[in-house]
Formats: C-alpha cells, structure tokens, sequence
C-alpha cells in the first residue's frame, strides 16, 4: 500500500466524537432490531418453550463469543507511533481493538471493576427470567412496550451518578423518544394490571440494574494505564453470570418435555440462535462503548431507536422467507400510530444531537491552588480535570448543553475559587476522537 | 504511560490541513479545534516521555501550518 492511500485509509477512519457516540448507540440498535426478529422466528418456528430458547441461547452465545474472544485477542494488528517512526516503533495489538480500542485480550479485572460487572450480570440473568416467565403468562404485546419506560429509572440514575442532571431539552428529548417508542410498539396492545406492575417493578427494576451496573464498570480506570476495562470483558463476564442464573432456573423448571425439545432442538438452533446472539454481542458491545461515552438515559432513550428500526427489518425478512416472518402491522390505525411513533423517535434523536457543548478551560493557580482540584471535579459539567506540568497548571474539559449553562454552572464558579489566578476558556468547535 | 495536551497555535487558513495531518498520527486520543488563544487543542498518549519527543519532532512540528505549540504534560487526572 503506498504511503498516499495508506494516509487517505487512516484519515478516512477518523470520526468526530459527537459522530462516533451517536454511530456506536444507533448501530447497537439496528443490531438489537434485527436479533430481535429472528428471535420472533426462533420462538415460533424451533423452540417454542421459552425456558429452554433461553437456556440454549446463554450456553451457545457464550461457547462463541468465547472462540471469538480468543480469536480476537490475536495481536495480529499493527500500530505504529506515527508514519515517521513506523519503522522504529512498532507492536503489535489484538485484534479485538477494531471493536474497542481498550481491548487488551482475554483478563481478569480487578474486584473493585468486576463487583459492578458481575452484578449486571447478576441483573441480566435475573431479568432473562422474568421475561420468560412473563413471555409464558402474558403476551408480550401487553408488557413489552413499558419496557420503554426504563428510561424514566436512569433519568433518576443520572442525576445520581452524573453530578450533572439531564437538561430541559434533554428531558424533552427523551420524553419524545420514550413516547415516540411506546406509541410505536403499542399500537396494538391491550394492557393488564398484573404485566403493568411486573414489568415496571422487576422487568424494568432489573434492566435498569443493568445499565447503571455496567455504567459504573465503564467509569473505572486502570490506574497504571487510565484505561477504562474493556466493552468485550465486560460483556464476557456478565453473560458468564447470566448463564449460570439461567441454567440455575432452567433445572428448577426442567421436566421430560423440555428435555425433549432440547434434544431434538439444539442441532437445528445452533445456527439461527448463534448468530442471534453475536448479533446481541455485538449490539451490546456497542451499547457498553456509547454508554462509557454519554448518559445512561440518552444512551438507552437513542438504542430505543430499535423498536423503530425493527419495521423495515421485519418487512426485508417478510420478503425474503413470507413463511418464517409474517407481519401483522396492526391495519391502517397501527400504520399510523408507527409513522407517529418514528416521527418523535427522529425529533427527539435530532435535538439530542444538535444541542451538545464542550468548553475546555486553562487554569493558573496560586501556590495552594491545586488543593481546590477536588472542588473543580466535583462541580456540575465537570467531565475531566487534568492537572499539568508547564505554563498551565489545569486543563478542564466541561460538558454542557449549552455555553450559557457551561457558563453559569461552571465557569463563574471556578473563575470565583480564591486561589484561582488565570482562566482561559475555549469553546470546541469540532472534536475527533481515535 | 504518559499523557498530555498539546495546544497549538495555527497559521491563518490552515487549519483544515493541519487537521487533516494530524488525524494520521495514531498516538492522538482527541483531536479538538477551539475558539481562543490557540486554534487546535490534542490529547495524546504515548508510553514514555521519549516517545513524546520523538512524536513532536516527527509528526507535529513538521506540520505546514503548525505556528506555535505548547506540551503540557498530565500529572493526575481526575474524572
């Protein structure tokens, strides 16, 4: 490869920050779409037992993302410092680092990151048996579309972890888009009391544990390289937990039948629920990234984006295999209520994306000044302090909706600490990250 | 591992080309252009402070357009 494209390849991969979050939470939730369909056909057409769809799925998932996690940690990618000194600096990185650059290969976290990751493997076992439970008591027409409104749990989750409670407008956007998504999965259900307070009690209480756990992980550093653990790890363990509660439930329920059906079964679900769940892996590999980059109540409120993205999907499956994806699209009044549903999903994502602000300031302090460095941290906006050899003594990157917010909020504040002597602020205008 | 900001000072009408120069050095973990006293801002990390020099002599200071950098390098981070 000449040096001329090998540039223009390179320059090419390069997104905005603002892009790449954005990229990682919408393909996580075409990849949610389209694993959801075809696991429509596997419950219907090869195994209608939900217990044991469910068990066959953990086992087989976590057998290949396993093999695809040794593969993947193949240190078969080579980085370079930079094109000049290609040839004195050179080694080599897994492969996995195409997925998420804080890949490493496979390791054992430490306890203070792995408590948070098992947990929400804990939640994600736990919430398996739910659904299914509820999956063989109610029709999922009738609970499914509350799920939406996990969303309102990790507003109050941000306001708990973020230091920085969610905006009006993003409170207005992710009502939108919770409205937008209810309406959309809605419009052919009737509601039950009894789904109504499963689903928002336990169904949503243990998805949200899921999120604000694996939200936690995504905030731990490695305090030698100030990586944060990896979106793959993450995933890897958490679905070692959720094999072992679902296997667990699955022997309570176990009976000559399912035993049956798991026999008879597993050969013709290995390829349909294999590929489902690398479609999840993946999916829930780009949710982890995008949730390590922004708030838990945007990310999920964007990866909602699923239930609209579930429509053309559906129709292309229909029109590849009629037989094995039928579509009921509720009449003229479904029809409807859908194009509103995508239409407040859109306004909503639009608004989220066109409203972000970041300022970066530069501080000098007094003798004693870096004693306020905790101050500075724990202020609203704050997203990261850097403390700094040289002419500046402190960089701050603050993260706003707004730079009139940044200013009141942050700004003012610090330019008001006693031993703070210089400011500078500076607005990003455009921001890349590797 | 050692990171730090570089903040630099571009040549008027240049930026876009300086830009575009520094997206191709794989050691830049944030690439920001500003408003202010300086017109990009970058974040990189390398594994020791020779590394360091050796990115700024090779692959930064020789940019067309690059007027004036400052290298701050990150003490502690808090976030």
């Amino acid at each position: 490869m000449s040096s001329d494209s090998r540039r223009t390849r390179k320059a090419k991969s390069s997104l905005s920050k603002r892009l790449l979050f954005y990229t990682l939470a919408l393909s996580s939730s075409i990849l949610y779409a389209i694993f959801v369909v075809l696991d429509g056909y596997i419950s219907h057409e090869i195994l209608p037992d939900g217990y044991v769809f469910a068990t066959i799925s953990w086992w087989l998932g976590l057998a290949i993302f396993t093999i695809i996690v040794i593969i993947l940690a193949l240190p078969l990618r080579t980085l370079t410092t930079s094109s000049e000194v290609r040839e004195k600096v050179k080694s080599r990185a897994p492969l996995g680092t195409y997925l998420d650059p804080n890949f490493r290969g496979i390791r054992i976290p430490p306890w203070e990151v792995l408590k948070f990751v098992l947990l929400g493997g804990f939640f994600m076992g736990v919430s398996t048996i739910i659904y299914f439970q509820m999956i063989d008591k109610f029709d999922a027409a009738t609970f499914v579309p509350l799920m939406s409104f996990v969303i309102v749990y990790l507003l109050i989750g941000d306001f708990l972890t973020e230091k920085d409670g969610p905006t009006l407008i993003e409170l207005q956007a992710i009502i939108m888009i919770t409205l937008g998504v209810f309406i959309s999965s809605a419009s052919r259900s009737e509601f039950d009391l009894e789904s109504l307070a499963i689903t928002l009690i336990f169904l949503n209480g243990t998805s949200a544990g899921i999120t604000i756990s694996h939200k936690k992980a995504t905030q731990w550093k490695d305090p030698v390289t100030r990586r944060p653990l990896d979106s793959l790890a993450i995933r890897y363990y958490s679905m070692l937990v959720a094999t072992i509660i679902t296997t667990l439930m699955f022997l309570l329920v176990i009976n000559e039948e399912r035993v049956e059906m798991l026999k008879t079964q597993f050969i013709a679900s290995i390829f349909p629920v294999g590929l489902s769940m690398i479609l999840a892996t993946i999916s829930y590999i780009f949710f982890i990234r995008a949730l390590e980059m922004g708030k838990m109540s945007i990310v999920n409120s964007l990866t909602s984006f699923s239930v609209i993205a579930s429509i053309p999907i559906a129709f292309i499956a229909n029109w590849i295999f009629p037989n094995e994806f039928p579509i009921d699209m509720g009449g003229s009044l479904g029809i409807v209520l859908k194009s509103v549903g995508a239409i407040l999903v859109l306004t909503g994502m639009i608004s989220l994306a066109l409203s972000d602000a970041k300022i970066l300031a530069l501080v000098k302090v007094s003798e004693d000044g870096l004693k306020e460095i905790d101050k500075i941290a724990a202020m609203k906006g704050v997203a990261r302090v850097s403390v700094l050899a040289g002419k500046y003594d402190i960089l701050i990157t603050i993260r706003t909706r707004s730079m009139g917010k940044g200013y009141r909020n942050t700004i003012r504040k610090i330019s008001a600490l006693p031993n703070v002597t210089s400011l500078k602020t500076m607005a990003i205008l455009k921001e890349w990250s590797s | 591992m050692v990171a730090a900001y570089i903040l630099i000072d571009v040549k008027k009408g240049f930026t876009e080309r300086v830009v575009e120069a520094l997206s191709m050095v794989d050691n830049i973990q944030l690439l920001s252009v500003v408003t202010g006293e300086f017109d990009i801002i970058i974040r990189v990390v390398t594994d020791e402070l020779e590394d360091l020099y050796q990115l700024m002599i090779d692959s930064i200071d020789p940019i067309e357009g690059v007027n004036d950098t400052i290298t701050s390098v990150v003490e502690k981070e808090f976030k």
